[in-house]
Parts: C-alpha cells; structure tokens; sequence
C-alpha cells in the first residue's frame, strides 16, 4: 500500500512538474513589443505595440504632423506583410486583434505616411516609411 | 470568444468582397470615384496599388502587396505606382486583404501565381543611368535590390541614388539573362561617360 501511495506521490509529483514547465516555457516564448517610427523634430509620430496576451497589436498616432500612422505586421516574408493605416488623427489608436498559435514568431514596425497621398492620388509611401531600410522588433504570439 | 471570432471573420469577409467588388466595377477610362469632400484622383488609374491601398486603408483593412504571377518580385512599395493591382483576397493578418499586383506594363493574370514567361535583363550598358534605373523598375526590379556603384565612391546609399547621373558601364546580370527573384542587380555608373576600353 506504502508503495503505491508514493508511486502515486511521484507520478503526481511528474506531473505537476511538467505542466509548471509547460507555464514557464509557454511564458518565455510569448513576448510583447512596441516600434517606433523615426523620431521627427525629437519625438516620434507613431507607434505599433503587440502585447502577446490576447495577441492584440495597435497602431497609435503620436503626433500631430498631418501623417498617418502605420503599423507593421510581418509574418516572415515580404509578401506576408502587412500595412494598417491609422488615419484618424493625432492622439488615436486603432487596436487589431490576432487569431494565431501562441510561440508564433512576428516583426513588427511602424513608420508614417501621407493619406491624402500625392496630387496623383493614393497613399504616398515616398517618405517617411521605407520598408526597406525601416528596423523594427521581433516579438511572439 | 468564438461569437467574436465569428462576427471579426464575417466583417473581413465582407469588407473584402465590398473592396472586391469596387475592384472589377472601376470604368476603364481612367477615372476614379472619389467622395466629394476630397479631391479626386488625376493621374493614377484606379487600378493603381497605391489607390487600391488607399481603399482598402478607408475600410480599415490592413494590407499586403505580392507578385500576382509566379515570378515572386517582391513589390517595391516605394515605387507602388509602378504596379497595378490584379488580384484581392481575405489576408492571413487581421481585418486585411492580400493584393497581387503586376508590373503596370503587364497583363493582369486571372489567377494567383500564374505562370508567366519569364523576362529577360535589359540591356543597359552604355545608356543612362536614370532611365535604365527607371527601365529596371517598371519591369517590376525592386530598389532593394538593385545595387549601384557609382564612380569610386562604391555602393550608393538608396536614398542619394537620385544624385547619381552618368552613363552605365557594367551590368549583373548580362543583358538577356531570365529574371532571377533571388538575385541581385549590379549596375556600374560613371560620373559622366564611361571609359573608353
């Protein structure tokens, strides 16, 4: 009896253990993250912010320059990258919520852009926001 | 939760077919609805990328932009005007739509990833260096990926290419050579004329 009540101690005990790890690990491998777009005149115009809980990402416009906000949401590749446009003004925020397995990997960036676009129309990506050359930080699901 | 899932997926799904549905009403005249607050657009047709980003923007949808054939150019968003949107779909990220766009000089393809012949590297030595560099963008090269030496001042920065002016000397890829997705292009530009051999 003695034996099978510690056999069934440490089993539970096992357990125990590995779904604690399981916590540790699942918490380690999620990460939030906050871009920012260059700083302009000492302050920057935008943000983008993913908070792993929830897997939520919001694009905040910081500055009122007559800029758009954009946040950047790459999965990997270039193709799978994707622009939102906060053009609600200066002060707003517009919040995005993601439905993807947690540990997921995702780069985020944020840069600015002119909505109204140029006299030929559509959005103006010519300055302010460079995919290119545009650094920004790795963050999970 | 999944009531939420739901309605999230069933207004993409609808935000997408609206901004679908705007994509194959657009008159081919060039013209483009507008609202009458805001001025309207003059010179880009309405298929143009930067336009139908600018659509997609006003619904709150988020957005990519691919190569819509299988030649897999990365489409270079500095020089979107230069592309016109073929293809729409719901996207993989959040309230967002996937655009398949085409160089403008090209035939809009039916399908995503359709196969096309591949194009052939211009021949650009001994001709201008700002109307080569243009040549290899309408052709759908992305200025990331066009690399240019200039004079003995080495690789030139993206942004100061507009300084460079000259005739091009040497090329990478040969002219002739298929479009390779993965590889670099070289240009060597002289300040001025290139030497003489």
């Amino acid at each position: 009896m003695n034996k099978i009540m510690r056999a069934l101690g440490i089993a539970v005990a096992a357990i125990a253990f590995t779904m604690s790890n399981a916590a540790t690990s699942s918490a380690a491998v999620s990460q939030d993250g906050t871009a920012y777009a260059k700083p302009v005149g000492g302050s920057f115009p935008a943000k983008a912010h993913f908070k792993a809980y929830g897997e939520v990402f919001t694009i905040s416009d910081l500055k009122a320059d007559g800029r758009s906000g954009i946040g950047v949401l790459s999965y990997g590749s270039a193709a799978s990258t994707y622009y939102y446009w906060n053009h609600s003004g200066s002060g707003t925020t517009i919040t995005k919520d993601l439905d993807i397995a947690e540990g997921t990997p995702l780069h985020i960036w944020s840069c600015t852009g002119n909505f109204q676009g140029t006299p030929t129309g559509g959005l103006d990506w010519s300055s302010g926001c460079n995919p290119n050359t545009d650094a920004g930080t790795s963050v999970w699901a | 939760m999944k009531l939420k899932l739901l309605g999230r997926s069933v207004a993409s799904i609808l935000a997408v077919t609206t901004l679908s549905v705007g994509c194959s009403n657009h008159s081919s005249d060039g013209t483009a609805s507008a609202t009458p607050s805001e001025p309207a657009p003059t010179s880009l047709p309405p298929d143009s990328l930067p336009v139908k980003m600018k659509e997609a923007a006003k619904k709150g949808l988020g957005f990519s932009a691919r190569d819509a054939t299988d030649l897999g150019r990365t489409v270079d968003l500095q020089h979107a005007e230069l592309w016109r949107a073929c293809l729409t779909r719901k996207g993989a990220g959040p309230d967002s739509i996937d655009f398949g766009a085409v160089p403008r000089g090209e035939e809009c393809p039916t399908q995503w990833n359709a196969h096309v012949p591949t194009p052939k590297t211009p021949d650009l030595i001994g001709k201008d260096f700002e109307k080569s560099y243009v040549q290899l963008l309408k052709k759908g090269y992305n200025s990331r990926f066009i690399d240019v030496f200039y004079g003995s001042n080495g690789i030139v920065d993206q942004q100061d290419v507009s300084r460079v002016h000259g005739e091009v000397c040497s090329q990478s890829p040969k002219s002739g050579e298929p479009y390779d997705a993965s590889e670099n292009v070289k240009l060597h530009v002289a300040i001025g004329k290139c030497p003489s051999a």
